[in-house]
């Protein structure tokens, strides 16, 4: 049945519609057929056709689970299982849980209850941060000893395809984990270029703040310059998202400060403050909940006061920095709405969890473990989980949305990182490893530092 | 009366298949082949078989049995349609089908060529490297060195 020689071979043409209708699990496992084909998947012409035919689907992504050295002995206590929750109404699914797994984090401080936390996403990529010992004694200088035993070590995976870099360590620490903005760019083909880490450092009380960013470019952290606005208001940053490009951090009392354009290498940026609508800031203490939703930067807010009240506003004019009050509910309303009864869920207030991706009037909220979507605009319920899910309102939890095929680290940021990695070895006096680091950096992307580097490597083994 | 107004309607043409079979269909049948429609956009004698040289008469009466169904509008509803599509591709064999898909590239038939590609991705996806190569008579051309490069670069795919 098989045996089609008569058929000669079928035309390229052919093949690649066949391909486009595949998952993209079985685009890559057939990358090995044969050179044609290889060529044919790896083609930016293909993946991008390939992207803009499917859909979109994105996943709630809210732990990593340790494995359990004694009950599997086989597994290191370094490795990692990737947990997803499928969100409530979202049909397209196909992440398998996964081990990541890293020399790094042999130091790993036990008993932490979460060892390891999920900071951000951007186009699928994950940025994580898992608890590592410190030792303040080793890292102390002349003029700075910070009695602090335990410290972030920061990685960037792609939890489809398994690849991920480790982030060297920063040089001060990060303040607040949750006000990590990452921002990536990804080409058309597939490939992610280049991506960002930053953490907003205002000096209350004065015009200035720096910007501690990881720029994947040059593989080191920098402090970039920036502007403080607020003078003595405290900023208390909490959550950051990425907008368009933009990189957003937020302060649910205050507002937002963006900035603008991440990836333009200044060392010295200026950043806005968009305050939350004069109205809204007037209802001091209430809470607020800040997401990209729907292509958005949007923002719930619950009044507590007598009204049981909770609104939607949209960040309408990003330059302008003009918020738009764009639905407002009565809880007692939903509450009584019979898609809300029909669940059967408590009538207590509602926590904001996250907002849907594509739709901007959809936003998932908790209440107890479960999770339920309501849509602003119908005041409908609109989905949601059944109990014992496992999820809680206290657990860091984020929206990954996934892309429709996944998308690769560049050979030049690998080579980048490559490069570091050797440079860390070389520094420990590790020459065979550093050797090897810079081999596999130059076979990647070949750069004159690398090539030195190398040349130092082979002086000293 | 009735026979004006079907030859004005719908003219007969004679398809010949690349092993001599001929075919007499109605032109909108025909017309589906976009392939067809440009042939006789530049004949002048509609009357003389019209070659498809590439495919048998055997496929040839396959395709113009998709291309009936399809020709005859509003008969059907969309999912009745469906429910045909899906049972004139899981009766073929996997040489027809391979042999039609090459049928429809040649003759232009969208609607043909995305159910049977279709119904080809259902087939294979699951299927490993080595089956792919057996199923489309492909060699591997690469050094074992190469294909477990390869293979690493993307482990996850070869997991179940």
């Amino acid at each position: 049945m098989s045996d089609l020689s008569d058929l000669g071979i079928f035309p390229d043409q052919i093949i690649s519609e066949i391909l486009t209708r595949l998952p993209a699990k079985s685009i890559c496992r057939f990358k090995s057929v044969s050179k044609g084909w290889y060529s044919m998947i790896s083609n930016p012409h293909f993946i991008s056709s390939y992207i803009s035919k499917s859909s979109l689907s994105w996943a709630i992504f809210d732990r990593f689970i340790p494995f359990n050295p004694e009950s599997e002995p086989e597994l290191a206590a370094s490795e990692f299982i990737l947990q997803w929750q499928k969100p409530p109404n979202v049909s397209i699914f196909s992440v398998n849980p996964h081990k990541i797994v890293d020399k790094s984090t042999e130091s790993l401080i036990e008993g932490h209850e979460f060892p390891a936390t999920l900071l951000a996403s951007s186009n699928g990529f994950l940025l994580f941060s898992i608890k590592i010992e410190r030792d303040p004694f080793k890292e102390k200088t002349a003029t700075s000893f910070y009695w602090i035993n335990e410290e972030d070590s920061l990685f960037v995976v792609n939890p489809i395809t398994r690849e991920w870099v480790s982030i060297p360590k920063p040089p001060h620490y990060i303040n607040r984990q949750s006000s990590v903005g990452f921002i990536t760019e990804v080409k058309l083909s597939g490939v992610l270029e280049r991506f960002i880490i930053a953490e907003y450092q205002p000096v209350i009380g004065s015009k200035i703040a720096s910007i501690m960013c990881f720029s994947s470019e040059t593989g080191k952290w920098e402090q970039i310059s920036a502007n403080y606005m607020l003078g003595m208001l405290m900023w208390k940053g909490f959550g950051a998202v990425e907008y368009d490009g933009h990189l957003v951090w937020v302060d649910p009392t205050l507002g937002i400060i963006v900035w603008d354009e991440p990836f333009s290498g200044q060392k010295e940026v200026h950043c806005r403050f968009i305050a939350f609508h004069r109205e809204s800031v007037g209802s001091g203490g209430d809470d607020r909940f800040v997401d990209v939703g729907g292509g958005h930067i949007q923002f719930i807010e619950l009044s507590k006061k007598e009204k049981n009240e909770l609104s939607l506003w949209r960040l309408q004019d990003y330059e302008g920095g003009k918020w738009s009050l764009v639905h407002k509910l009565s809880l007692m309303d939903v509450w009584s709405d019979e898609s809300y009864l029909a669940y059967g869920l408590e009538k207590v207030m509602p926590f904001p969890y996250l907002m849907h991706p594509f739709e901007a009037d959809i936003a998932y909220f908790m209440v107890g473990d479960r999770l339920f979507s309501l849509n602003f605009g119908t005041k409908k319920v609109e989905s949601c989980n059944g109990g014992n899910s496992g999820l809680s309102r206290y657990i860091y939890f984020i929206v990954v949305k996934l892309p429709s095929f996944p998308l690769s680290f560049s050979p030049s940021l690998k080579a980048t990182f490559l490069k570091e990695q050797g440079n860390k070895y070389f520094k420990a006096k590790n020459f065979n490893e550093a050797l090897d680091c810079y081999t596999r950096s130059i076979a990647l992307a070949g750069n004159v530092v690398a090539y030195a580097n190398r040349a130092m490597a082979n002086i000293n083994t | 009366m009735a026979s004006t107004s079907t030859s004005t309607l719908s003219r007969k043409l004679i398809l010949k298949s690349s092993d001599g079979e001929k075919f007499e269909v109605d032109e909108n049948v025909a017309m589906q082949s976009q392939t067809i429609k440009h042939m006789i956009e530049d004949l002048d004698d509609i009357n003389s078989p019209i070659p498809v040289s590439i495919v048998t008469g055997t496929i040839l009466s396959k395709v113009i049995e998709y291309c009936k169904k399809h020709a005859t509008e509003d008969s059907d509803s969309d999912e009745q349609l469906k429910q045909w599509d899906k049972e004139y591709a899981n009766n073929m064999d996997l040489n027809t089908l391979y042999y039609l898909l090459l049928a429809a590239n040649y003759m232009e038939i969208k609607g043909l060529l995305e159910l049977i590609t279709q119904c080809v991705a259902d087939m294979i996806k699951g299927k490993s490297p080595e089956e792919i190569r057996a199923h489309f008579n492909i060699k591997n051309d690469f050094t074992p060195q190469e294909e477990a490069n390869i293979r690493n670069e993307n482990p996850w795919a070869f997991e179940n």
